[in-house]
Order: C-alpha cells, then structure tokens, then sequence
C-alpha cells in the first residue's frame, strides 16, 4: 500500500506517456491517410439539402433496375449486374466555379461497406444523351458543356454498376472531392437512400 | 526494512545484487529482443495464403478459385477492325495459361499475378499479350460480380515445371506490402509438365 502510495506519481505518468506515445502517432497517421482515403461521412437526411465544400447538395431522385430493365438495356452491362441511377442538385456557393465542382468524384456504398464507383465510361454517356450528364459542374457535351452557375440549381447523374439483390434502403451513393478545401480533408458526403426518394 | 538488512561495511553509494540482477537482465532481454526484431522489409512483406488448383481461396479483397494450368506454342486472337485476319501471338518460349474465377470482395480494383519458378524467378502477366476480352490483366472488378477470365504468361519451357501462381491485390507485385499474396501449386510436377509440354497445341485458338 505504502508502495503504490510513494510510487503513484511515477506510474500516473508513465502511463500518461505510454498513452501519449500510441495517441499521437496514430492521430497523425489517420490523417494522413484520410488524405487519400474518405474517412469523415458526412450524412444528408433523405431528400434534404446538405452544405459541403461551399455548395449545397442533395438527391432529387434515385432508382434501381435489373441490366435487363429496358432503360439500361441499351447501357450494355452484364447481365447478371444490377444498375443504380441517382440524379443529384447542386446550389453552386458563392465562391463556387464550375472547374472545381467538375472535380467531384462518386462512388455508392452498401451496409456491407463494399464500394462501386460511378462509371465514367461509355455506358455513362449513352445514358448522357437523354439529357443529364455525369459530370458535377458541366452539362453533358452534347449540350455544349454548360457550365453550373452560382446561385442556380443544377443537376447531374450518377450511374453505378452493382451486384445484384440490393434494395434502395441498402444504399448510400457518395460524392466526394479529391482535396477538400474548405472541410477537412477526408470529409465526404453519403446520402443513404430510402425508397421514398424515387 | 531492506535498509536494515544492507551490511554496514557496503558503502552506500554500491548498487545492491538484486538491482545488479534486474538490471542484467533487462540488458539481456535488450539485447534478445533487438536481435529478434524483424529488419524493415521483412515488416513489409505480404502474407502468403497457400493454396491449390480447384480450391476457392478468399483473401482481404479478393477470393479466387483458379482452374488447371494449360500450355501452348502460339494464340490465335482477334486480327481487330482493319485486319479480318486471326493474329498469331507466338512466344520464343512457351505460353502457360490459367483459368480462374475472381471476385473483388470490397472495393473495386485490379488482381495482378505473376508466376514463380522453383528456381525463384518471377514472370508478370502481359497485359497486352495476348490481348483478349479473357485477359484478367490491367481488368477492374467489382464487388459481388465475379468475372471468369485467364492469366498468361511466357516461360522458358524448362522453368514449366514446378512453377506457382502468385495472385495479389493491386497492379503492382510486393510494392504495396502487408497484404495477403495468394500462392497456388498448379500442380506441375515432372509426369503432368511433360505430359502437358508433349500436348501443347502449335496454335490455341482464343477468337471468342
């Protein structure tokens, strides 16, 4: 008793350091890695608006089709694939360009944490032509590229090629930007989908 | 009480025995641990998952079932758009192929494979030779949708014998680390290369 009692200070803080010691480094390793890895979700309420890197966000529109559904036949997946279309709405912020809400990039998740990213391919810009196109800051080329504006909203689409037997509920497309200017790096934007959406 | 016990005679700056003792063998145990730590590139060295042909095995982000090696002299392939004509991709060797089912388990990406000699060379999977929708080099795959395809490779025929697949996670072999390295036995002994080297087509036809 008497021991612990002279000795007290002593382990306090060697237990202190040793604490310290796995802290800090860990700290800094998460965040480096949050560099290159998304690590911070930051979750929108279906159908609400959410503010991310000076702009606002949100999902006006999400479905779910079998490859053999007619409205992504002409895509040309494989068969057996499932195919999530997600129409999204930026309010372009006031220090917001079109360059830089181009840079966006998406992926969806499910409860499993497995990811597919957006395709940005052929398949993509078939669908293109029937008037929303991929990109977050552009319109579709047929259209001459409009860029998004400052103040007023603007739609693109998503495309994600999935494994079969998902639900809406199970999913949660993402956008993200590579660098984050405004939040901290490694902060992304997940909207988990309800069937209500669509 | 410990000081009661010290002998007069000791003069009282000398270290007791005990701490000597405890102190020798933290030196000990100093000396011990540091010759047991692993150097720096043994740290980083991938964790090999033993396995063999017809066997599904999973490892982080991918699970494999890889089918019997095949051997041939040449590839029959598509001649493309401008030449109607089937190509022959000949090899100064001879090509090895496998067949396998691969399926990503969580994030999308690339499974690179190579094949290691018993000798201990390492042979990387061409990407463009032969250039086939089965080739699984430089092919993304995604999660939940598994993908049949084949890896080739050129090999001197003598190093046919005894030679390993070696799958990984990611375009480039070892440069990652700490990850699972998939180690599969094509089960090329003596009896099976020769058979299989005697067998070997002058021409595969790949022309899906």
């Amino acid at each position: 008793m008497n021991w612990w009692r002279r000795n007290g200070g002593w382990l306090a803080g060697a237990l202190l350091l040793g604490a310290l010691a796995v802290a800090v480094p860990l700290r800094s390793a998460l965040q480096d890695r949050a560099g290159w890895v998304p690590s911070y979700p930051r979750e929108a309420a279906p159908g609400e608006w959410v503010e991310y890197e000076g702009s606002r966000w949100r999902v006006v529109e999400a479905f779910l089709a079998k490859a053999d559904a007619p409205e992504v036949l002409e895509l040309g997946y494989r068969k057996d694939a499932q195919v999530l279309v997600v129409q999204f709405e930026v309010l372009p912020g006031r220090d917001a360009t079109a360059e830089r809400l181009s840079q966006c990039r998406s992926r969806v998740s499910d409860r499993e944490e497995r990811h597919w990213d957006a395709d940005t391919g052929l398949a993509a810009s078939r669908r293109a032509r029937r008037g929303l196109g991929q990109d977050c800051g552009h319109g579709p080329v047929r259209a001459g590229r409009e860029p998004a504006e400052i103040g007023r909203p603007f739609r693109f689409e998503k495309i994600y090629r999935i494994s079969p037997g998902h639900e809406l509920e199970d999913l949660s497309p993402e956008l993200r930007f590579m660098q984050n200017e405004l939040e901290p790096q490694g902060t992304y934007l997940r909207f988990p989908l309800s069937s209500s959406t669509d | 009480m410990n000081v009661r016990r010290r002998p007069r005679w000791l003069p009282h700056w000398l270290p007791r025995w005990r701490d000597l003792l405890l102190a020798m063998l933290a030196l000990v145990a100093i000396v011990v641990l540091r010759n047991a730590e692993p150097a720096y590139n043994e740290r980083l060295l991938p964790i090999v998952l033993d396995g063999g042909v017809e066997q599904r095995i999973q490892a982080r982000n991918f699970a494999v079932e890889a089918k019997r090696p095949k051997l041939a002299h040449a590839y029959l392939v598509d001649g493309g758009a401008l030449a109607p004509d089937p190509r022959r991709v000949a090899t100064a060797g001879i090509w090895l192929s496998v067949v396998a089912d691969v399926e990503a388990l969580r994030v999308p990406g690339l499974v690179g494979a190579r094949i290691r000699t018993r000798d201990g060379l390492l042979y990387q999977g061409n990407q463009d030779r032969p250039a086939t929708a089965v080739n699984f080099i430089g092919k993304t795959l995604d999660p939940g949708l598994p993908v049949t395809g084949a890896w080739f490779f050129e090999l001197p025929p003598g190093q046919v014998e005894g030679a390993r697949l070696q799958l990984f996670w990611g375009p480039y072999d070892g440069l990652g680390g700490i990850d699972h390295l998939v180690d599969i036995d094509l089960g090329l002994d003596a009896t099976r290369t020769r058979q299989l080297l005697d067998e070997a087509p002058a021409a595969l036809d790949l022309r899906g």
